[in-house]
């Protein structure tokens, strides 16, 4: 039933539209970098890693990828953590909040931190109006990392909640009865049978993070430009084509080689059980 | 591995949830090293009697010794009870050797002492060369010997099985009921066993609790229970019978319903409650006796039962040991039956 001609039939529309739509644009990036006017040239290449701007705005984009999304899963774990306890139809209200924001633009939500973080801001307002002197957030990289933390953490808490639910909560009360406390339950049971669940969240948000555009756009200066920004300002400002297709392929590979490193690390996590006791 | 296993002593046990009451004046002296079994249907109070001893459930009024001391207020992980639940409850993220070794981890045994003690307790139950296999690698069989192997492991004087067998089939079921028992007089400890299966209860236990409604009906050893039932309740729920209404009394016996005046083994003949009989004490008689129409023939191989109605409609089931190889009566044969007269139980209720 599963490989007949018909069933790979109903892949097709699918599969025609990712090929046609992402799959051979991709393709005419990647060669774009590699692909000038006179043929195949390392140009762009060369030109990259010589770019010490590019190389700063690659380096700032992994640093903010990383801190967001580790954010996140710090303030997200407990919150699943919380929601995992709820009754069901508490925990289905909690949802829906945390879904409430998906509903507003990321641009309007982006243009509402202008209002909260800026110089005339609620923050500056409140700060002054205890006599304490306006402080700097808008425009610099903790106003990007804020909002991309707002926007990305809801995600983080479904994908730990989605794992938490999956869990036999009778294995934490089996844990209490062979003698754990309910901290040595949690950090014993709970959390090593969570923690593919946080870290599926984190790398979702990481790279997620890696293509933040608008955000850093809006409410970063121009020292907190991102990798997206800088191929933008190729695209359309130096009309650098070639190059911008290099940053592009370069992201790209980093993104896999991420992506491969956490397979690799989680591979035969399970093998890794019981305090080395069990091997 | 050998422990003295603990005595335990419920004491007036109440338990409720809101206007639930699942556990009523549970009173329950079990002795050091005994096979104790608490049956009943689901919703008895019989899981609810072991949470409350496990540290799962607080109980609502009472108390609960172990040894003449109240755990009442011990918290779940220092009251230092086996238990094996019905799902087996295996971490999966940790292999069988992972899985025992967790409550000697938890008291922080050192390590080659922990490795030493884990792999004793697998071999106790036969799963040596499992050490190293994850949960989900195992079979079911396997799976709830993992637990049992990790409930002793830390040599617990009390140990808890909450239908421990109950996703088994039947053969495999029947295999492990002989093991418990074995393991259970090698290890030494005191065990209480929830099942609502009254074969188990039966073959297991030294003594046994029938529950109902949170009310413990009629406690006592397996044979005081099949042959002794104090109610309709429990010579219902265990093994076969016959149970007939009793509707009157005359100076040489009861009334019973479609058979007539029949004489129990007592003084006084009873003049309301039942009649109960078990399938092997009635018999079928040359002569004399109370004629009846064979309704149904069930071949068991080694008897073989009978479905009877006797003229007054009353409905009997008797069961014949086969001998030889006489073939069984049809349906409509007529016949007459006789009881074994001192093995007729009054139920009062």
């Amino acid at each position: 039933m599963k490989n007949r001609p018909t069933t790979l039939l109903l892949l097709l529309p699918a599969a025609l539209l990712v090929g046609l739509l992402f799959v051979l644009p991709i393709l005419g990036v990647l060669s774009l970098s590699v692909y000038g006017d006179s043929g195949f040239t390392l140009g762009p290449i060369r030109e990259l890693v010589g770019s010490r701007v590019s190389l700063v705005v690659l380096e700032r984009t992994f640093w903010q990828a990383l801190t967001v999304s580790v954010i996140c899963v710090v303030l997200g774990y407990p919150a699943a953590f919380f929601m995992s306890g709820l009754s069901t139809k508490l925990r289905a209200y909690l949802v829906y909040l945390i879904l409430l924001p998906f509903w507003i633009s990321i641009l309007v939500r982006t243009y509402t931190w202008i209002i909260i973080l800026g110089r005339e801001g609620i923050i500056n307002r409140t700060l002054a109006a205890f006599g304490f002197s306006p402080v700097q957030i808008l425009y610099t990289d903790l106003a990007v990392r804020i909002a991309m933390v707002q926007i990305l953490l809801p995600i983080v808490v479904l994908t730990c909640l989605a794992s938490m639910l999956d869990i036999d909560k009778g294995l934490v009360k089996t844990a209490r009865s062979l003698g754990a406390t309910p901290t040595q339950a949690f950090v014993k049971v709970f959390l090593p049978l969570s923690l593919s669940g946080a870290a599926t969240g984190g790398i979702i948000c990481f790279i997620l993070c890696l293509g933040f555009y608008v955000t850093p756009a809006l409410l970063g200066g121009r020292r907190s430009i991102l990798i997206s920004n800088l191929i933008d300002i190729q695209v359309h400002q130096s009309l650098n084509w070639g190059f911008a297709a290099a940053l592009a392929t370069a992201l790209l590979i980093i993104t896999l080689a991420c992506l491969a490193l956490f397979r690799l690390l989680t591979r035969g996590r399970t093998e890794f059980s019981s305090l080395g006791v069990g091997r | 591995m050998v422990v003295n296993g603990a005595a335990i002593e419920f004491k007036k046990v109440r338990k409720t949830y809101g206007n639930f009451v699942a556990l009523e004046s549970f009173s329950m002296n079990v002795a050091a090293g005994e096979f104790m079994t608490l049956l009943g249907p689901s919703g008895s109070g019989k899981t609810t009697a072991l949470n409350s001893l496990a540290g799962f459930t607080d109980i609502t009024s009472g108390d609960i010794l172990i040894d003449g001391v109240s755990i009442a207020r011990v918290p779940t992980e220092k009251r230092n009870i086996g238990m094996v639940f019905q799902n087996y409850s295996l971490f999966p993220h940790r292999n069988v050797l992972g899985n025992v070794a967790f409550p000697l981890e938890m008291r922080g045994v050192g390590r080659a002492e922990i490795r030493k003690r884990s792999l004793k307790a697998l071999e106790i139950v036969r799963l040596g060369g499992l050490a190293e296999r994850m949960p989900h690698e195992l079979s079911g069989g396997q799976k709830q010997r993992v637990a049992f192997a990790r409930a002793i492991v830390f040599e617990p004087r009390v140990l808890l099985m909450d239908e421990p067998l109950g996703a088994l089939d039947l053969k495999l079921r029947e295999a492990m009921q002989l093991e418990i028992k074995q393991y259970q007089q090698q290890i030494g400890c005191t065990v209480i066993y929830v099942t609502h299966d009254q074969g188990e209860a039966l073959t297991l236990s030294d003594r046994l609790a029938v529950m109902d409604k949170g009310l413990i009906r009629q406690l006592g050893t397996p044979q005081d229970l099949y042959d002794r039932p104090n109610s309709r309740f429990v010579a219902e729920f265990i093994g076969l019978n016959n149970i007939i209404k009793i509707s009157g009394s005359k100076h040489d016996g009861a009334i019973v319903d479609g058979l007539g005046v029949i004489r129990f083994p007592s003084e006084i003949q009873p003049s309301q409650g039942y009649l109960s009989v078990r399938p092997e004490h009635i018999r079928r008689t040359p002569t004399g006796g109370h004629p009846a129409i064979v309704r149904q023939a069930v071949f068991l191989g080694d008897a073989v039962r009978y479905v009877v109605e006797t003229r007054n409609g009353a409905e009997l089931t008797l069961a014949e040991p086969r001998s030889g190889e006489n073939s069984s009566l049809d349906p409509g044969s007529e016949i007459a039956i006789s009881f074994e007269e001192n093995r007729l139980i009054h139920l009062p209720e």
